[in-house]
């Protein structure tokens, strides 16, 4: 288990270098340079100029890269061209938004889409799964900005709940308004997440329960409640624990939806800010940290699964 | 008549006593800036926030566009128009606490005129290259020397980038947090979210401002802001708003809209240098096939103000010309078919547009279908994010047509460089933006100007749609807020909010 896990953050540490490759490779190809973006249209070519030598744009691609490289190495993700700050700072702050969000609506989503997906299973076909079917269908295919609006307009502007609207100037130092301000983002990403769970929990108790050892399980004269819960769910819960893991890697990029409806600034507007501002070094670390999360995140999945099955095994 | 004085006085100490201090509001603009040094940095946001908000200039340019005092009290300028001596005001203070000095203009104004900007990082020299020499005979008066007459002189110095802070003051500390002397000194910049100004308590003008805070708030998105606006989070959208949010609000009395004219023209630019926009005939069908009348009804909502050349209708020396070349759709087939261009041999080029701007965008898409709908014209759409815009077409002009909204006041003078990105070469242009420049009065000035504005219609140099709105709204509590959009600031000075 121990040799498994060295060797799998080896490989993972290799996939997280190629990350940073490609992305400083894609963002050489699309047009755009910083300076511009920070000058926009009334400026010279010669305060372009300028600009550019403070920014130390002026130096060749390759030594720009091997440069940030080595500051990787050092652990420093450099500074930010866009907002002249240490980027750990801003990825720090950002993350300190976004993965509340993410973890709180994995959170309810679970919470709300086990149960669900369990009953509908077992009454696979009756109107209460025609019903659970239509309303995930519906949780899916809404778009997440106009949820958001929606429920802007439900809770704060009908029904007059004290949430504000977007992330309160200030920030954590108003804890309270801070949370506040959380409340209908999650709702927003875990109605989605729940929609898509509950299919998920769904077809896999299904599935499950059409196997044999379940029939055996039956034949014995088990209790349908432990043949479901103890019996079915421990089987079931694999396919939906890969799902989760990759869905919270997922979500802290995805999120940038329901940030831009909420006025949060996460993880997702970052990254967003960072590509259309071209600020490559931002762009560079943002992607190094998701991609580090879902390396950890797939990890986890894969130590949880000999957790959840004994059948697995990484001797 | 004693006892209506009386009245009357009364009346004007009530209102007086109407406008409270204190109070904080929350002001909703569309992007962030990456500075906010205006020095160092281009951008109308930045300007919008500290222009006469955090940082002031010997003159400004209030909300109707006049250029009126500031850190100067008075002004004389010599008859050859060669010489402005200015008297400062006395008594500032910057808001780190030392003294406003002559000093400090003059180093402000020799490094903006020194033409290396990499040692001065600051933008712009050009601007300041008429500047011979910067003097200060004794601490109350600074004056300029100029090489040739400049008719836009005092505009320069009304600029954002003319802008003063003190003279020791590091470049990168004023970019992330300006220092300068007005009402407001600029507290905090929460990178994504918001910056904070807190009121200036030795602001030189007694009793202002009203606000003790006043936060900028960014938020792209409009129905975002609208959420933001009914639910009591902002007190003010600042411009951006969408025109069927306008619609909604305006129907809503615990709120105002407010819509005017500012400086902003929606420019269809084209490219003049090459093929098939190098061709007169084929700019001037492409202004004929645009009802530019369909385009504020249909795309803003009736929001937005016709205009024929590069200037609204608020600027100085502004000639009427928005019924020039106006709609007529079988002129342009004519002209077309002149040019060689036929329904079964259309003209197909493409037409480029950022996806960042919404009133741009809409514009030029049912500008698009406008011209698409004539005939001899195939005319596709690409969009693309700014930054590619900006590098494809601002400054590589590898386009065809494109539109954009130009924020600048008083920014024909782009006509008359070759290289900027419509690359229209017209010595006679030139020729008249220059006479403006130097014209020896506002009378002459004004003429040259009239007459480039003329030349560049019939020259159908581009098409200038509309007069961007000035578009906002504001929750009723909000008093004073400025009644006019020709200066580069949203200056809040004045601004007092009902408890």
């Amino acid at each position: 288990m121990l040799a498994y896990t060295v060797r799998r953050l080896g490989l993972a540490l290799v996939t997280l270098w190629l990350a940073t490759l490609l992305v400083f490779g894609a963002l050489l190809l699309i047009p755009g340079n910083p300076a511009q973006a920070i000058l926009g249209i009334e400026a010279t070519p010669a305060d372009l100029e300028a600009l550019e030598a403070r920014l130390g744009l002026d130096k060749p691609p390759l030594e720009r890269y091997i440069s940030w490289l080595g500051g990787i190495l050092r652990g420093d993700l450099g500074q930010s061209i866009r907002y002249e700050q240490p980027i750990s700072e801003l990825i720090v702050a950002r993350l300190g938004i976004t993965l509340p969000i993410v973890v709180a609506s994995l959170l309810l989503a679970t919470i709300l889409a086990v149960p669900i997906g369990i009953l509908a299973a077992r009454k696979a076909g009756s109107p209460i799964d025609l019903g659970v079917s239509v309303a995930s269908l519906l949780g899916i295919v809404l778009p997440s900005f106009w949820v958001g609006l929606m429920f802007i307009y439900i809770f704060v502007v009908w029904l007059k709940l004290p949430l504000p609207t977007s992330f309160p100037i200030g920030g954590w130092e108003n804890p309270e308004r801070a949370l506040a301000a959380l409340v209908l983002p999650v709702l927003t990403v875990a109605l989605a997440s729940a929609s898509f769970l509950v299919r998920l929990v769904r077809g896999s108790v299904l599935e499950v329960l059409s196997q044999e050892f379940i029939r055996t399980a039956r034949a014995k004269g088990l209790a349908e409640r432990v043949v479901l819960y103890k019996h079915a769910l421990r089987n079931a819960a694999l396919p939906v624990v890969t799902v989760l893991g990759l869905e919270f890697a997922s979500l802290l990029i995805a999120t940038v939806v329901v940030e831009t409806v909420f006025g949060i600034p996460g993880l997702g507007s970052l990254s967003l800010t960072a590509i259309s501002a071209r600020d490559y070094p931002l762009v560079q670390g943002v992607v190094l940290v998701i991609a580090a999360f879902i390396v950890l995140m797939n990890l986890l999945v894969d130590l949880l699964y000999g957790l959840l099955d004994p059948r697995v095994s990484y001797a | 008549m004693k006892r209506w004085l009386l009245i009357g006085v009364l009346a004007l100490v009530g209102l007086a006593w109407a406008q409270q201090r204190g109070g904080s509001i929350t002001i909703a603009i569309q992007t962030e800036p990456a500075a906010w040094d205006p020095t160092q940095v281009a951008g109308a946001d930045i300007s919008r926030v500290v222009y006469d908000n955090v940082l002031q200039g010997l003159v400004k340019r209030n909300p109707k566009g006049e250029i009126v005092p500031s850190l100067a009290t008075r002004w004389v300028v010599s008859n050859s128009g060669l010489t402005y001596t200015f008297t400062l005001r006395q008594g500032v203070k910057f808001h780190d606490g030392s003294d406003f000095t002559a000093q400090d203009v003059l180093a402000k104004f020799n490094r903006a005129r020194n033409p290396d900007t990499r040692a001065s990082g600051h933008l712009r020299p050009d601007l300041y290259r008429d500047i011979a020499s910067i003097t200060s005979p004794n601490p109350n008066t600074v004056v300029f020397s100029l090489r040739q007459p400049n008719n836009d002189f005092l505009f320069i110095l009304s600029r954002p980038e003319s802008l003063i802070g003190p003279r020791n003051r590091p470049l990168a500390e004023q970019r992330v947090q300006p220092i300068g002397t007005g009402p407001f000194r600029f507290a905090a910049w929460e990178r994504g979210v918001a910056v904070r100004l807190e009121r200036n308590p030795n602001y030189y003008i007694q009793g202002l401002p009203y606000l003790d805070r006043v936060n900028f708030r960014f938020l792209g998105d409009g129905d975002a802001q609208l959420a933001g606006l009914r639910a009591g989070d902002l007190d003010v959208i600042a411009y951006s708003l969408l025109p069927e949010n306008a619609v909604v609000l305006s129907r809503d009395s615990n709120f105002k809209v407010f819509s005017g004219s500012g400086t902003a023209e929606a420019v269809a630019g084209f490219n003049n240098s090459r093929p098939p926009f190098n061709d007169v005939r084929v700019r001037r069908a492409i202004t004929l096939a645009i009802n530019k009348d369909e385009l504020i009804q249909g795309a803003m909502l009736g929001y937005g103000t016709k205009i024929g050349s590069m200037r609204s209708p608020g600027e100085a020396c502004y000639v009427g010309l928005s019924n020039f070349n106006a709609y007529n759709p079988d002129e342009a087939r004519r002209l077309l078919a002149e040019a060689g261009f036929t329904n079964q041999n259309p003209l197909r080029f493409t037409f480029n547009l950022a996806a960042e701007f919404p009133y741009e965008r809409r514009i030029g898409e049912a500008l698009v279908a406008q011209l698409n709908k004539l005939g001899p014209l195939q005319v596709t759409i690409q969009v693309t994010d700014f930054n590619t815009w900006i590098q494809r077409v601002f400054t590589q002009a590898d386009y065809a047509m494109t539109i954009i909204g130009h924020v600048e006041a008083n920014d024909i003078g782009n006509y008359a460089n070759p290289r900027y990105y419509w690359r229209y070469n017209s010595p006679r242009f030139q020729q008249l933006f220059t006479q403006y420049l130097r014209a020896p009065n506002q009378t002459k000035a004004c003429e040259a100007l009239a007459a480039a504005q003329r030349l560049l219609a019939e020259d159908a140099a581009g098409v200038w749609v509309m007069s961007l709105p000035a578009l906002g709204a504001y929750r009723a509590r909000v008093q004073n807020w400025p009644d006019g959009f020709l200066s580069p600031g949203i200056s809040v000075a004045e601004v007092w909010v009902r408890p």
